[in-house]
């Protein structure tokens, strides 16, 4: 009866153990190398997009800018559908500014293949200046 | 005060049991794994990063590709070395563009258990001018 009583102990110490301790340990590995590449990721698109409204100003199309923004941040390996790119200003006329914000959803718990669970956003700006004697 | 045993043997029923010993094992195996991924994923940061620097610099009116590389080498040689991940990488022009490639491997610490982790990376910056 007392052999009975014992067994299984140890193996239910090392369930609760990786289930405590290396679960979110798995999980924090997992999930906050992520926050880092998607903010980057973020940072260089809105960057290249605002490039491509200066480059081809006055005639600077939004949507090229737009898809720019999202092959950049495909390539960083971020999904399309956590991307979302808006083109602020255009420039107007010489010396106003070019601006770019995308947003990038960052999720909470990030397991590639397994999970991704809730989250918040993310938004990185960028603004280049139209020159002042620009030429047309 | 010494302990007595009993003859029976059941006070000693292990602490230090085979499935612990085991149990332990597989624990110490899964957190090198663990320890293999955060390591990988800062490589693969790394490259990416390599990547971005490297078209940056091929971006100035008449900067040649070949500062791409350059660049590119650079910032890996100072962020990761050859035994965590091998890089082959290539830079290009594409129309206007600059456009680098990086082809990676990076060593599994577990062979047996994990294969190495292969990618393609891949970064592209409008070219001036």
């Amino acid at each position: 009866m007392r052999r009975r009583d014992c067994s299984g102990f140890v193996a239910l110490e090392w369930v609760a153990s990786i289930a405590l301790l290396l679960l979110p340990v798995v999980v924090l590995v997992a999930t906050l190398p992520g926050w880092a590449e998607r903010r980057h990721a973020a940072t260089v698109a809105a960057r290249e997009a605002a490039r491509v409204l200066e480059r081809d100003w006055p005639n600077a199309d939004p949507t090229a800018a737009e898809l720019v923004a999202r092959s950049i941040a495909e390539d960083h390996g971020v999904e399309d559908r956590d991307v979302d790119v808006r083109v602020v200003a255009v420039g107007e006329s010489r010396g106003s500014l070019v601006r770019v914000d995308v947003r990038v959803r960052m999720p909470a718990v990030d397991v590639p293949g397994l999970a991704q669970v809730a989250g918040w956003t993310y938004t990185a700006t960028s603004t280049r200046r139209i020159e002042d004697y620009r030429s047309r | 005060m010494r302990r007595q045993f009993s003859s029976d043997g059941d006070e000693d029923l292990g602490f230090a049991t085979i499935q612990y010993v085991l149990g332990v094992a597989l624990s110490l195996v899964l957190l090198v794994l663990i320890a293999n991924l955060l390591v990988d994923v800062y490589a693969r940061g790394a490259v990416r990063d390599a990547l971005d620097e490297g078209v940056r610099a091929s971006v100035p009116i008449d900067a040649p590709v070949s500062a791409c590389e350059q660049r590119a080498h650079d910032v890996l040689s100072d962020l990761v070395r050859a035994p965590v991940a091998a890089v082959d990488l290539r830079c290009r022009r594409d129309g206007a563009r600059v456009v680098a490639d990086a082809r990676v491997s990076m060593r599994s610490w577990l062979p047996l258990l994990v294969p190495d982790w292969r990618m393609n990376l891949h970064a592209a910056a409008l070219s001036e001018g």
